[in-house]
């Protein structure tokens, strides 16, 4: 009986996803690749970089890529606001900060309730998205971080 | 002031390499912490000036090279010593850190010195650090400018400059080509106000001068790899703004 509980804790793992918002939809990504979360203060723009880049900042000495998550999602652009942030995350061995319109709060999920979903977002995002759980009626896209860029991609993140 | 600096071609890292790499960052470590211990170090010092001294009265005169590669040999191999006691997750971080520094120690453009003097200037709102060791001259873009027919659209038009014919690049067109809007006659009637005189007839345009800065090598973010964008040498991480590497950038003008 115990071990009956225990192998199905075991095969349902908790999840905590940090939880953001995109024009009307509220996404979410996996806290254990979120380094810190910070206001939008000056992003200065690098020349020839891909559309999606939106510049550099200096983190405590550390130059990091933000990236426009609204272009990289195929969304139309938006202006920088109060409520906007830089999520800095880690994925593939790289740090890069992605702009996002605000961000919610952490939730705790299990992995059945997340649904894989083919026909959720457009076309542009739907190569992110893992699945979309529900919460509070409300639907959250769960984001996988990994394929938001290629490998080639990444890689470039620290090149600039 | 402009030199011909030849090319560095980046070359693959050897094992050999990485392994001296480690020892120099092992020995420059070593030196941190002696120096933050001085007594010890003149101790020692005077230890081994004391043993040399006897070694020497004791034996012929040796030849100096000799003398001076003793103690080099010695330091060589209490760092080896040293680094193979250090736990094995220090070591791997140690060699990853000295690989990484003979990375960008090799990807480094010959005209990149201890320190490189810069100079700031504004293209279309953007910081661009220009080292002054690729200028060969700073001016205000005031003279009358010749359009030349059926050229690429960064070229915008021919000066005459101390004598001679130099031909003004749109620099904002060829580093930043998607956020110019404005045709090529566009840009030469409300044209930039300096040029920056490069290569052997060409000067490159800005908005404004800022500043002459100095920058260390460990001020700017060097990029490794540079197979899009190789003008753009690196960035430096105090002010954002991109190290502009002239010669890169007149290799692609001229190819075009």
């Amino acid at each position: 009986m115990t071990t009956e509980v225990d192998e199905t804790v075991n095969n349902d793992p908790e999840i905590q996803l940090v939880t953001f918002r995109l024009k009307d939809e509220t996404y979410g990504i996996n806290v254990m690749q979120v380094q810190e979360v910070l206001r939008v203060a000056e992003i200065a723009p690098v020349p020839g970089a891909p559309h999606y880049v939106l510049g550099i900042i200096n983190l405590r000495g550390n130059v990091v890529t933000v990236i426009d998550t609204r272009v990289r999602f195929g969304l139309p652009s938006a202006e920088i606001d109060d409520l906007s942030r830089i999520i800095v995350i880690e994925s593939e061995a790289q740090v890069v900060g992605i702009l996002v319109d605000s961000v919610a709060e952490v939730v705790d999920l299990n992995a059945s309730e997340i649904d894989s979903a083919p026909n959720v977002g457009n076309e542009e995002s739907s190569r992110y998205i893992q699945g979309v759980a529900s919460r509070d009626s409300n639907l959250l896209i769960v984001v996988d971080l990994n394929k938001l860029l290629s490998d080639e991609e990444w890689a470039e993140m620290s090149m600039f | 002031m402009q030199r011909q600096a030849e090319k560095k071609t980046p070359r693959e890292t050897t094992l050999v390499e990485s392994e001296e790499a480690v020892f120099d960052l092992l020995e420059s470590l070593l030196q941190e912490v002696d120096e933050k211990q001085p007594a010890k170090v003149e101790t020692t010092v005077e230890t081994k000036q004391e043993q040399q001294t006897d070694q020497q009265t004791q034996q012929q005169v040796k030849p100096e090279t000799e003398t001076q590669a003793e103690p080099q040999t010695g330091q060589h191999t209490d760092n080896v010593k040293i680094f193979e006691q250090l736990p094995l997750e220090m070591q791997e971080r140690l060699i990853a850190q000295a690989t990484e520094e003979l990375k960008i120690k090799n990807s480094l453009p010959e005209w990149v010195e201890h320190t490189i003097p810069c100079l700031l200037v504004d293209v279309e709102g953007v910081e661009v650090a220009v080292p002054l060791i690729l200028l060969s001259g700073i001016s205000a873009w005031d003279q009358e400018t010749l359009p030349m027919p059926t050229q690429p659209d960064w070229h915008l038009g021919v000066i005459e400059y101390r004598d001679e014919n130099v031909v003004i690049v749109d620099t904002a067109r060829l580093i930043m080509p998607e956020k110019i809007t404005q045709s090529v006659e566009e840009r030469r009637e409300n044209h930039a106000s300096h040029f920056l005189r490069v290569g052997q007839n060409q000067a490159l345009s800005c908005n404004a001068i800022i500043e002459t800065i100095s920058l260390k090598q460990d001020e700017v973010r060097w990029r490794i790899t540079r197979k899009a964008r190789p003008w753009a040498v690196g960035i430096l991480i105090e002010r954002l703004s991109v190290l502009l590497d002239t010669e890169e950038l007149l290799k692609e003008i001229n190819a075009k």
